[in-house]
């Protein structure tokens, strides 16, 4: 990334509109800017990261309020907007970023928020909104940035590298891998490894699918048959259609001629079958006639016969009431005889007095008389009439007078509607006299035939019909089914990519090791270098790299020394940043704030001599104080592309850069 | 006279005359009333019983011959029991008379039945012939 100018407009300390351009060249890749202490080369600086990344961190790594971003003289003057417009150049593009900040103010007139705006341009063309930031941190991530706007007064980004264990430095480490391209050869490792997971995917599906193809080409042949085979079928149904309607229109032009007759013949034919019917239906009632005058042949005296048995009953009932009476009179007779007889009561056996004695007597022969009477003998006697009750009583079935009726008349029906059926078919008889009715009846049974076949063929038709159709649908759906299988990636292909990626992601997977480890090498080498070339005095051999790029000084026995000084700190920092630039993949600016604050004089010249060998474009924003040794002056003063000067204006909360003369 | 007694003068076979038989094959085979022509006879004996004829009232019949034992014919003595039963005058000879019986009974179900009657009104004694 190269700057190209900067703009601001009521940004912090510059008041108005101010512009600086930074006309670098690889002849003249220095700018040099001077300003007082707290008249705004911070501010400056500041600028550069607001534009880009829209906040600015003080030194003690607060963020500032962007309200106050504004400046005071502005916001006085009722101004409530402040911006920043950067030209940069990156790989060969040209980038305008301008941001714009709103401040709005309370009741009182207090600064309380402020709404910010960016719009970007990519070769004069905006980019949409959404695209900016990530733009921006594609031509320099806000991590990485600490490497090349580099504020020397905060060293503890670069102090936390020394630090193995610090969690901090994990990003710090990223950034520099990032700076170092090890993120591209990682990201092409894991693009190789998701090539091969997406390649086995493929080839496991592949496998599946080759399987499953195979599957349906078979399932799509057998539909095939299944569709020849029923079109085959329904082309037969159809011709033997068509063959039994021509057969059945010349059997209906026969017929014609013989239309009346053929209707007669109809008739005729239905009046017999209805005979036969009634036939059978008489014979089946007849015979179940027959079986209720076998089981009944007495039905023509069974009333006499009730009449018998009730008589019967009556005269059986009085003789056995008779035979009761006597009995009981002989009982009666027998007890008083022989109360008589020992003159007391049989009962109570009291002595009987004389005058009941008569009494009693008399009583005797009034049952003597009775007895006698009773004793004469009955016709029938009840045994006999008891035994004809039995004999009566077998002819007592109920008889089945009623269903014979039924039958009979049912009977008698039907034999009057055959009679008259036998009179119309002798009338039919007689019109088809002389008509040969067997030709007749041979053209219609010919004709049902053929009725019943064409019946027969329009299912088949439909059938074979249906069958083409499923199976027509069924292969249709098949070949769909199949041809997405076939859009699959060839397998051969597949399994090769699987092959390769996979080969070619343990290959990355191992020259990121390399390549980091390399790198890290080169770092290390280069900072050393760079170090060796900065320090006043060769103490120390070397600068020995961690695994977060965190830079420790070592002796030649290999002994650290992990207590520095400022000034060392500065100079190990500033070794590091310049290793990184070295191997940056994209090199660029360099804007060092303050960046000799903490040195002595010779490590400043050693420093002035070295970045302009270092960087493309190397901004340095630089104390009025710190004036350049006649050394200096002479090797960086050829390489200035221009000078700027901060200077105060009326007001302190002014600050103006002007070109230095 | 016991029963016993009876049945040893009483008839072991029956027979009836060339009407007698004609009526019982117009019975059986033109009306098919009858599935055989004992059902007929024994049909024949009930409705002359019924109508209360007299041997008197046979009418002039011809060449009685045997047609039917006594054992295929009755075989339970359901039709002595009934002729007794019903006309004890005749129960000295009951299958003797059951000749006569049916024969008067088979001419009445036949003539009748020539007339349109209905069996059943005929059986009941309701036919209006």
């Amino acid at each position: 990334m190269i700057i190209r100018s900067v703009e601001m407009n009521n940004f912090m300390p510059y008041v108005g509109e101010q512009k600086v351009s930074f006309d670098t060249s690889k002849d003249h890749p220095v700018v040099l800017i001077y300003g007082e202490n707290n008249r705004g080369k911070s501010s400056l600086f500041a600028s550069i990261k607001w534009a880009m990344y829209g906040e600015v961190i003080d030194r003690t790594g607060r963020k500032w309020l962007e309200e106050n971003l504004l400046n005071d003289s502005a916001f006085d003057d009722g101004q409530r907007s402040f911006s920043v417009t950067l030209a940069l150049e990156s790989d060969g593009d040209s980038y305008l970023i301008q941001r714009t900040a709103e401040v709005s103010t309370d009741h009182d007139g207090n600064r309380v928020s402020s709404k910010q705006k960016v719009i970007m341009r990519k070769n004069s063309n905006f980019v949409e909104h959404v695209e900016i930031q990530p733009t921006i941190n594609q031509i320099m991530n806000k991590e990485i940035s600490i490497f090349f706007l580099c504020d020397m007064e905060v060293l503890e980004d670069y102090e936390k590298l020394v630090k193995d264990d610090n969690l901090a430095a994990e990003g710090i480490k990223s950034a520099i891998e990032d700076i170092l391209g090890v993120p591209a050869i990682v990201a092409v490792r894991e693009a190789l490894k998701a090539v091969s997971s997406d390649a086995y995917a493929e080839i496991k599906k592949n496998s599946d699918s080759s399987k499953e193809s195979t599957k349906i080409q078979n399932e799509i042949t057998l539909e095939e048959e299944k569709f020849k085979k029923a079109k085959s079928e329904l082309a037969k149904a159809i011709s033997r259609h068509k063959e039994k309607e021509k057969e059945k229109e010349s059997l209906d032009k026969l017929l014609a001629k013989h239309e009346q007759s053929s209707e007669l013949i109809g008739i005729e034919k239905t009046l017999l079958d209805q005979e036969v019917n009634d036939l059978k239906e008489i014979e089946r009632l007849r015979t179940e006639i027959q079986l209720a005058m076998r089981e009944s042949w007495w039905l023509p005296i069974s009333h006499l016969v009730e009449s018998k048995y009730a008589e019967t009953q009556n005269a059986t009932e009085i003789a056995a009431s008779r035979n009761s009476t006597l009995a009981s009179k002989n009982s009666r007779l027998s007890a008083l005889s022989e109360s008589l007889e020992s003159g007391s009561c049989g009962e109570c056996g009291q002595g009987i007095p004389e005058a009941k004695k008569s009494e009693i007597q008399q009583q005797i022969e009034r049952l003597k008389q009775d007895i006698a009477e009773l004793q004469i003998p009955m016709v029938p006697s009840l045994e006999s009439l008891m035994e004809e009750s039995k004999r009566l009583a077998r002819f007592r079935v109920p008889p089945k007078a009623a269903l014979i009726r039924s039958h009979e008349k049912s009977i008698r029906l039907m034999l009057n509607e055959n009679m008259k059926r036998r009179q119309r078919l002798n009338d039919i008889a007689k019109q088809l006299d002389g008509i040969d009715k067997s030709e007749v009846q041979q053209l219609n049974a010919k004709r049902h035939t053929v009725s019943s076949e064409i019946g027969i063929t329009m299912v088949s038709i439909k059938t074979e019909n249906t069958k083409a159709v499923e199976a027509e649908k069924e292969i249709a759906a098949l070949q769909t089914k199949f041809s997405k299988l076939q859009s699959v990636v060839d397998v051969d292909e597949v399994t090769v990519e699987h092959a390769v990626s996979s080969y070619l992601a343990v290959i990355f997977e191992k020259s990121v090791q390399n390549f980091r480890e390399t790198t890290k090498r080169e770092v290390e080498k280069a900072a050393s270098e760079i170090f060796k070339k900065l320090v006043s005095k060769n103490a120390f051999s070397n600068l020995e790299i961690n695994e977060n790029y965190g830079l420790r000084l070592v002796d030649d026995s290999g002994r650290s020394f992990d207590h520095r000084g400022a000034g060392v700190e500065q100079v190990v920092a500033l070794s590091l940043i310049l290793a990184l630039g070295r191997k940056a993949v994209r090199s660029g600016c360099l804007v060092l704030d303050t960046p000799f604050a903490r040195l002595d004089d010779v490590h400043r010249d050693n420093i002035l001599h070295y970045l302009p060998l270092e960087s493309e474009q190397v901004i340095l924003l630089l104390q009025s104080g710190e004036k350049l040794s006649s050394k200096s002056a002479e090797d960086l003063l050829p390489r200035v592309s221009n000078r700027y000067q901060i200077t105060i204006g009326k007001s302190p909360k002014e600050s103006f850069i002007r070109k230095a003369v | 006279m016991t029963e016993q007694e009876n049945a040893q003068k009483d008839k072991a076979q029956v027979g009836l005359s060339i009407e007698g038989n004609d009526h019982i094959e117009y019975l059986t085979k033109v009306y098919k009333w009858f599935e055989d022509g004992q059902d007929a006879y024994r049909t024949a004996c009930a409705v002359a019983l019924a109508r209360g004829f007299k041997e008197s009232d046979l009418p002039n019949v011809r060449n009685r011959t045997t047609k039917y034992g006594i054992g295929t014919l009755d075989p339970t003595g359901s039709l002595r029991d009934l002729i007794c039963i019903m006309r004890p005058e005749l129960s000295a000879r009951p299958y003797a008379s059951s000749e006569w019986l049916a024969e008067i009974g088979l001419n009445v179900l036949r003539t009748e039945l020539d007339t349109g009657a209905l069996l059943v009104d005929i059986l009941e004694g309701e036919s209006k012939a």
